[in-house]
């Protein structure tokens, strides 16, 4: 279960204090009170540990995400001693990890600031933007709340990123909120994710793919190359596949998480639920059988449940991909062909929404084309500075679609033959 | 050092045999041209003891040489 992935979603609990409007679990005064077991907990543990040794990844970092729900309903002795079992385990079998956790940050407290930075677990901060900006989710949540809790992470030495979910009532602020969180906070990794509702077959709290490209990738790489820093990581990932793609013949054949055409829920990344049940994606609105996996606590023999249910899906959305007629849209290179997930949890079956996905990706791709060199030559100097990195499969080194960009002749490119890291170096100019 | 049998936990003392399941995947494209699948690209590993090695091939063999 855990040897494929490198990252568990673990949902301590699925119970929250807050209603946002487009949150994508339903149901959720059914939840009130639910925490997960601290023997099935240990169990977890145990399991990644046994997993990751007896597939040799025991050395490769893995990621405990702890999720909800809002995780910090679990009072402070209860995260202490999951903490506290998890690094002691994981220290002693030589398991190589790192912890995380997605708040709302309303119950933060000094003394869990304190315990997150003790056990070095950084937040995911669910914020989606000053101004007022997540006021689709509370009216507590205005911008001194934001702004004080931030200044008790940073007393407390806690590390923190914000997550930004871009719905109808926030998305001509984004861009302001990031600029504010690096201008203030000198904030290094924010993420902004496009998030349908699943609530309703209408747009609901949704916004249109335009609305969503006008006010995240299009402004975001304008400054990319304008020479600011690139800190919000969905625009980043879609750049580096443009480029990569622009550079090189082959597919891109890193495994991936999220936001790619075939993602990694399920096999990847592991989502979990208080009761040990792993589902493909935690995205699922409600517990639908073609997406359960296994139990924490059942034996899987080579992985085989695992591997089965997740090449099912793979060959589902080929037939999707076929069907909606992609690998011969321009765009295929850095589209992520949809959330099946939320496809699922909004129309009952899997699909690809085309009048949403096509919007955001063919005019993105567009533009990228048309800044094409200005984006080469950003992500070249920032290689040959040692500012960025950027991997290929070493299997198919050496192999480029050439000089069909002059900006590529100020270069002297290579594929390092070990781990696939690309190598650039500045021409001397004669 | 004393690992244990991946399969029924038996201390692994003398003996043991790693088996891998090496999974890839590809699709073919409208263009005709296949196209891996990365996140199905999997290999997969069990640790077993000569027993329950013994069961494993039986099963296959009898299995998937019908």
């Amino acid at each position: 279960m855990f040897a494929q992935a490198n990252m568990l979603v673990l949902k301590l609990t699925r119970d929250c204090n807050l209603r946002c409007e487009y949150c994508y679990i339903r149901h959720k005064d059914d939840y009130r009170g639910e925490r997960i077991d601290f023997d099935l907990y240990k169990d977890i543990i145990n399991r990644i540990i046994k997993d990751r040794l007896k597939a040799e990844t025991n050395n490769q970092k893995f990621s405990i995400i702890f999720h909800g729900g809002e995780p910090l309903l679990m009072d402070l002795d209860q995260l202490s001693r999951m903490f506290e079992y998890a690094r002691k385990k994981f220290i002693e079998n030589d398991v190589s990890h790192e912890f995380g956790i997605q708040s709302n940050l309303t119950l933060l407290t000094p003394d869990l600031c304190k315990l997150l930075h003790e056990y070095d677990v950084s937040v995911g901060m669910s914020f989606d933007g000053f101004a007022n900006g997540s006021f689709a989710r509370s009216k507590i949540l205005d911008d001194e709340f934001f702004k004080a809790k931030i200044a008790l992470m940073d007393e407390y030495g806690v590390r923190w990123g914000p997550l930004l979910v871009a719905n109808s009532s926030n998305y001509q602020k984004i861009v302001k909120s990031v600029d504010y969180l690096k201008r203030e906070y000198d904030a290094k990794a924010i993420k902004v994710n496009y998030v349908e509702d699943v609530n309703t077959i209408d747009q609901g709290s949704e916004i249109t793919g335009r609305e969503f490209i006008n006010n995240s990738f299009i402004p975001f790489i304008t400054d990319f190359i304008n020479g600011k820093p690139m800190i919000e990581s969905n625009t980043f990932m879609l750049l580096e596949k443009f480029f990569k793609h622009s550079l090189y013949v082959f597919e891109d054949t890193a495994r991936s998480n999220c936001y790619t055409k075939f993602c990694g829920g399920g096999i990847s990344i592991v989502e979990m639920e208080p009761s040990g049940k792993v589902f493909l994606c935690g995205r699922y609105s409600e517990n639908y059988e073609e997406a359960y996996i296994e139990n924490a606590r059942d034996k899987d023999f080579l992985d085989l449940i695992q591997i089965g249910k997740y090449i099912d899906f793979a060959y589902k959305k080929h037939k999707i991909i076929l069907e909606t007629g992609c690998d011969i849209c321009p765009a295929r290179h850095i589209c992520d062909h949809g959330c099946m997930a939320f496809h699922m949890s909004k129309y009952g079956t899997y699909g690809i929404r085309k009048g949403l996905v096509c919007e955001i990706f063919k005019p993105t791709y567009d533009f990228l084309v048309k800044n094409e060199s200005k984006i080469f030559r950003v992500f070249l100097e920032k290689i040959a500075n040692k500012e960025i990195n950027v991997y290929f499969d070493p299997k198919n080194k050496h192999i480029f679609r050439g000089g069909h960009n002059k900006v590529l002749n100020d270069y002297l490119i290579s594929i390092d033959e070990k781990n696939g890291e690309l190598l650039v170096v500045r021409k001397e100019k004669k | 050092m004393t690992d244990t049998c991946s399969l029924c936990g038996k201390p692994l003392d003398d003996f043991k045999i790693a088996i891998s399941l090496n999974v890839e995947t590809a699709r073919l494209t409208e263009s005709h041209t296949w196209e891996s699948i990365a996140n199905a690209n999997i290999k997969s590993r069990e640790v077993l003891c000569k027993e329950c090695f013994d069961h494993f091939t039986e099963v296959f063999a009898r299995e998937f040489s019908k």
